[in-house]
């Protein structure tokens, strides 16, 4: 029978680490699909697993039980890979990386009026490539609100960030990303 | 735009044996954990203690009125000092 969160946790803070794997195992996936919408390189994002999987070790005795182990676990992860994001910011100097075939063809349905919801691979990249010339700030909160679908109280749990604050960095956020699409619509017919 | 990037699924897919790599590095930390713990006890508790004595020795440098044969020219430092430590304790008529 599969223990419980709880049990496992309360278990590893008696000083049986190996209930630790368990966890490791049951939320790897989540945590890899996470990370893999913050980070675009493989070796980035098997660093920033494991780096977000020692801190949770490290962090277990804070963990006090009154939300699934779930939640404190995404928390954390995604206030990781923040910083991770912070870090590592490109510079926004760089120009937005050609768009393939897919997003193109994708791009031209959106102009003709055309609802294209058959491809939603081709809108996740041409969405990455915006993103990436994003602030952190603005990326993070783009990610958690339209793309993972966490309400404003729960992206002001998450990261400390005001009510408000959340609201008015995403309306930035959302017109920055309108102004790079039309500049890429732009530099198309160059 | 947006709302169409988010039907695309998270890729899931996780390294063959990853957990046996985190479980290492943990085991690792356990580890060496405990003697870091100690050492920088050590030094936390060392560098107050240093500077409680620099302070009390000035203190009682600064209180001694007169220092037993602090006019030779040849006393051997030693000998100096044990004085001026003992000068507070002879004035206030201690054990000695």
């Amino acid at each position: 029978m599969d223990r419980s969160d709880n049990e496992l946790v309360a278990s590893v803070k008696s000083g049986n680490t190996s209930c630790y794997e368990e966890l490791v195992v049951r939320y790897q996936p989540r945590v890899f699909g996470l990370v893999r919408r913050h980070a675009k390189l493989d070796s980035e994002v098997a660093d920033i697993v494991q780096e977000i999987f020692i801190k949770a070790y490290t962090k277990l005795a804070s963990f006090r039980g009154d939300a699934p182990f779930e939640h404190w676990l995404m928390k954390l992860a995604t206030r990781t890979c923040y910083d991770f994001l912070r870090k590592h910011q490109r510079s926004r100097e760089r120009p937005l990386a050609d768009v393939t075939e897919d997003e193109q063809r994708w791009l031209e349905t959106i102009d003709s009026g055309q609802k294209d919801d058959s491809n939603a691979a081709a809108a996740s990249q041409l969405v990455n490539k915006l993103l990436d010339q994003l602030s952190a700030e603005d990326q993070l909160v783009i990610r958690l609100l339209d793309l993972e679908g966490n309400t404003v109280r729960e992206i002001f749990q998450i990261t400390g960030w005001s009510v408000s604050l959340v609201k008015v960095r995403a309306f930035r956020a959302r017109g920055r990303m309108r102004k790079l699409l039309e500049q890429l619509e732009t530099e198309k017919y160059l | 735009m947006l709302r169409l990037a988010a039907l695309e699924p998270a890729n899931e897919q996780v390294p063959y044996a990853f957990e046996k790599g985190i479980m290492a590095q943990i085991r690792g930390l356990r580890i060496e954990d405990p003697l870091s713990e100690w050492a920088s006890a050590f030094w936390k508790a060392c560098i107050p203690c240093v500077g409680l004595a620099a302070v009390t020795f000035v203190l009682v440098l600064s209180s001694s009125p007169e220092v037993p044969n602090a006019g030779h020219e040849q006393v051997q430092a030693p000998l100096v000092l044990e004085d001026l430590i003992l000068a507070a304790l002879y004035d206030e008529g201690g054990p000695l």
